[in-house]
C-alpha cells in the first residue's frame, strides 16, 4: 500500500471522521483508515471534510479533548512531513509538530472561519518552523538513513511502503541517494524559497493556500516557487538529466 | 537572471502548477513549441517538481498524538486559559486556578521546611581579623564564629601525606569536612561558619589550608597532635614566635617568613600587623605586631607592674603586655596625684600608643564583637572614667591605677570584661585554626 503523492492527499484528504467513535480507537486504527480512505480515492468532497472540521472544532472550543485529539491524529501526518522537509531535522520536526497543535488549540477561539483550518494549522507550522530555524541559526540536514533508523517500525515503514512498487533494490538505492541528495538541495536554499517549494511540491497547497499561509501576494508566491526550482535544477542538473 | 527571463521562467512554473488562466496557457504553449530552449527549461522544472514530489512522505512518530493531548492538556491546567476561546465553563476556570493556588502553597510550605539556615559564609563576625578596610559590623553575630584565628603552618616535602595526616588528626578529633567542590579561590580566606567542620583548599600547588573551627579543648588536641606532625617532616620548618604555655605556636609574620612561605606568611604578617582585636579582654599586641593570648596571664594572677613596661620588654609569660582596658583616650595622660608626676597610663611608647589606638579605632570594625566589641568599649570607657577620677578611693580601680601608675587591667576588670564576652560565644570558647600545608619541594626555596 502506497501512500498517495502530495496531490491526492489534498483532494481526497480523509475518510469518513467519526470524532465520537475515534475516542475508543487507537491511532494506529485511525491512521490506518485515513490511509485507507486516500488510497480508496474516497468520494468525500471537500464539504464535506469542511463539514467534519468544524464539527471537531466546534466540540475543542467546548474543551472537548477527544474531539482535539481526532483533529490531531487526522492532520499530525501531514503537517509532520511538511515541517519535516522545511526543518529538515527529526527532533525538531516532531518538537514543532507538538507545537503546532498545542498553540492551535491555545488559539483555536479566534478561529472562526468555517473552512481553511488546515491552511490555518500550516500557517501556524510555518510561522513556528521559520521561528525556530531563525533561533538555531542554521537548518540541520538529517539524512534519511539516520531518521529512519531512529524511529520505530511504524513510521520505517514509511519508506517501504512509498517504494513499494519497486522491488528492484538497485534502484531503491538510487532513489534513496537521490532523495538524499534532493534533501541536502532542499536544506542549502533559502529559507523563503524552501518553505514555498515545500508547501507546493511536498504538500500540494495551491499558491492561493500557500499565499494565505505566507501572507504574501500570489506573484510572490510564484516569484518564490520559481527561484526555488530553478536553484535546485541547477544542483541537481545531473539528476534532472 | 533578466527580468524578461525571470518572467518566462515563472510563467513556465505557474503553468506546470496549474496557475495559469487559460489563455496564458495557451499562449504560453505555442512559445514553448517554438523555443526549444523554453521547451528544455520547462523539462527541467518539471523534472525538479517530480524530484521534490517522490520524496517519501514520513508519518508523525507513533505516539505523537497521545503527546500533543497530553501536552495541551498540561498547558491548560497550568495556564488556566489554555484551552479553546470560550471553551472553558467558570466552574472549570475557578478548578484550575485553585489547583494552581495549592500548588503554589504546598510549593511555599516544603521551601520553608526544607530550608536549611543560611550559613553566613560571608559572616564578617568570622573575618575578625582581616583586612582594616572591613565595613563595621553589620552582620549578625554569629555564636560559632570564632574568634582571632591561629595559623599553623607546616611545611613538608610530601604535601599528600601530610594532607592525610592532618585529615586524620581532624578525624579522630570529631572534625568534619565540608565539600569545597567549586570554591572561588578569591574567597578561600573564609573561615567555615561552623564549629566542627573544616574546609580544604589548594591556594596553589604547592600549598593546601585547612579552616576549621573548634573548641578550645578541641584546638588543644589538635595542636599537640599536629606539632606531632610537624615534628615528624623532614624539612625546616617556620620559625615559630616564642612558645606560649598551652602550646599555642604562632606563625611569625616578619620579612623573613614572608619571603619563605608566601601566602600563609603574608596572611600572618597582615592578620597580626592589623588585627581586629574581637577579643580584647584575652589579647594583647606587641609594638612587633605579634598576638598573644593574654588568659595565661590571667590564670597566673598577674598583678600590675609597678614599673610601666616597655614594648619589648616580654612579660613572665613572655607577653608583652598592652592590656586591653587602656582607657579609650589614650592620648591623655593620667597623673599621679600624690606623686605629681606624669605617667601615662599606656605602658608602651608612642608607638604602642599609637598601635593600641589603631586596634581600638579597629574594633569597631569587627564583625563578631560588634555589639560586643562596643559594649567593651563602654565598659572600658567606664573602666577609664573610674580611673581618671583621682578622687576615687584608693581601693577603687581608678583609684588603683592612680596610685601605682600600673597599667595592665586588673584581673577583676579583665573578668568583668570576659563575662561580657561569654555569651555571645555560647558557653564554649570556638576557636579558629587555619592549618597551611606547604610543599617546600614545589614551592620554590624562597621568593
Amino acid at each position: 500500500m502506497r501512500i498517495c503523492g502530495p496531490n491526492a492527499a489534498w483532494e481526497a484528504p480523509g475518510c469518513a471522521v467519526d470524532g465520537a467513535a475515534f475516542f475508543g480507537n487507537t491511532v494506529g486504527e485511525w491512521t490506518s483508515k485515513l490511509r485507507t480512505g486516500v488510497e480508496a480515492g474516497s468520494g468525500r468532497t471537500q464539504s464535506a471534510l469542511v463539514f467534519e472540521d468544524a464539527a471537531l472544532l466546534e466540540r475543542c472550543r467546548h474543551g472537548e479533548m477527544p474531539a482535539f485529539g481526532s483533529l490531531v491524529s487526522k492532520y499530525q501526518d501531514r503537517v509532520f512531513n511538511a515541517i519535516l522537509r522545511m526543518c529538515g531535522n527529526w527532533d525538531d520536526a516532531e518538537e514543532l509538530c507538538q507545537e503546532t497543535f498545542v498553540k492551535a488549540l491555545e488559539n483555536l477561539g479566534g478561529f472562526r472561519q468555517a473552512s481553511g483550518f488546515y491552511t490555518w494549522l500550516f500557517r501556524i507550522a510555518v510561522n513556528l518552523t521559520i521561528s525556530r530555524r531563525r533561533r538555531s541559526g542554521r537548518v540541520k540536514f538529517h539524512s534519511l538513513d539516520a531518521a529512519g533508523a531512529d524511529e520505530d517500525d511504524s513510521t520505517g515503514g514509511a519508506d517501504a511502503l512509498a517504494d513499494h512498487r519497486d522491488n528492484d533494490p538497485q534502484e531503491l538505492v538510487a532513489r534513496a541517494d537521490a532523495d538524499q541528495r534532493v534533501l541536502k538541495a532542499l536544506a542549502e536554499l533559502d529559507e523563503e524559497f524552501r518553505v514555498a517549494v515545500v508547501l507546493r511540491d511536498v504538500e500540494g497547497m495551491n499558491y492561493e493556500q500557500i499565499a494565505q499561509i505566507l501572507d504574501i501576494p500570489v506573484g510572490t508566491v510564484k516569484s518564490r516557487l520559481y527561484r526555488a526550482r530553478s536553484t535546485l535544477q541547477k544542483k541537481l542538473r545531473d539528476l534532472i538529466a | 537572471m533578466s527580468s524578461k527571463r525571470q518572467e518566462i521562467g515563472e510563467q513556465l512554473s505557474a503553468y506546470l502548477d496549474g496557475e495559469l488562466s487559460e489563455a496564458d496557457a495557451r499562449r504560453l504553449e505555442e512559445a514553448v513549441r517554438a523555443d526549444a530552449d523554453l521547451a528544455g527549461e520547462l523539462n527541467s522544472l518539471r523534472a525538479v517538481r517530480g524530484l521534490l514530489r517522490q520524496l517519501p512522505r514520513e508519518r508523525a512518530p507513533a505516539g505523537t498524538a497521545e503527546g500533543i493531548v497530553a501536552r495541551a492538556e498540561r498547558s491548560r491546567l497550568l495556564t488556566g486559559a489554555g484551552g479553546p476561546g470560550r471553551g472553558f465553563s467558570w466552574p472549570r476556570r475557578l478548578a484550575v486556578a485553585a489547583a494552581v493556588l495549592i500548588a503554589v502553597g504546598a510549593g511555599l510550605v516544603v521551601m520553608s521546611l526544607t530550608r536549611e539556615p543560611t550559613e553566613p559564609r560571608r559572616d564578617k563576625t568570622t573575618l575578625a581579623m582581616r583586612e582594616p578596610s572591613d565595613k563595621p559590623a553589620a552582620a549578625p553575630t554569629s555564636p560559632e564564629a570564632a574568634v582571632t584565628p591561629i595559623n599553623f603552618v607546616i611545611n613538608t616535602d610530601n604535601l599528600a601525606q601530610a594532607q592525610s595526616d592532618v585529615e586524620r588528626v581532624f578525624a579522630s578529633n570529631s572534625l568534619l569536612p565540608i565539600t569545597t567542590a567549586g570554591e572561588d579561590p578569591s574567597k578561600v580566606a573564609e573561615p567555615p561558619a561552623r564549629a566542627n567542620f573544616y574546609t580544604q583548599t589548594r591556594q596553589t600547588l604547592s600549598q593546601v589550608r585547612y579552616d576549621v573551627v573548634m573548641s578550645e579543648d578541641q584546638l588543644q588536641r589538635v595542636f599537640s597532635e599536629l606539632n606531632g606532625i610537624r615534628a615528624n617532616q623532614r624539612v625546616a620548618q617556620v620559625p615559630l614566635a616564642e612558645k606560649v604555655e598551652g602550646g599555642l605556636e604562632f606563625a611569625r609574620a616578619d620579612g623573613s617568613a614572608e619571603r619563605q612561605f608566601g601566602y600563609a606568611a603574608k596572611t600572618a604578617a597582615r592578620r597580626a600587623r592589623a588585627p581586629l582585636k574581637t577579643d580584647l579582654a584575652d589579647k594583647s599586641v606587641t609594638s612587633s605586631g605579634d598576638v598573644r593570648d593574654r588568659r595565661v596571664e590571667y590564670s597566673n594572677g598577674h598583678a600590675p607592674a609597678k614599673e610601666l613596661p616597655s614594648p619589648a620588654k616580654a612579660g613572665p609569660s613572655g607577653n608583652s603586655i598592652i592590656p586591653s582596658s587602656q582607657p579609650p583616650r589614650i592620648d591623655q595622660c593620667a597623673f599621679d596625684a600624690a606623686a605629681g608626676e606624669k605617667r601615662k597610663l599606656a605602658p608602651a611608647g608612642e608607638e604602642g600608643i599609637g598601635l593600641f589606638a589603631k586596634l581600638l579605632r579597629r574594633a569597631s570594625a569587627v564583625a563578631l564583637a560588634g555589639r560586643e566589641a562596643r559594649g567593651q568599649r563602654a565598659e572600658l570607657a567606664a573602666v577609664m572614667k573610674a580611673r581618671q577620677s583621682t578622687t576615687r578611693p584608693a581601693s577603687s580601680v581608678g583609684g588603683r591605677v592612680a596610685r601605682t601608675g600600673a597599667v595592665p587591667a586588673t584581673p577583676d576588670e579583665m573578668l568583668i570584661l570576659r563575662q561580657k564576652q561569654a555569651p555571645t560565644l555560647a558557653g564554649a570558647n570556638l576557636r579558629q585554626l587555619v592549618v597551611i600545608l606547604n610543599d617546600v619541594e614545589t614551592s620554590g626555596k624562597s621568593r
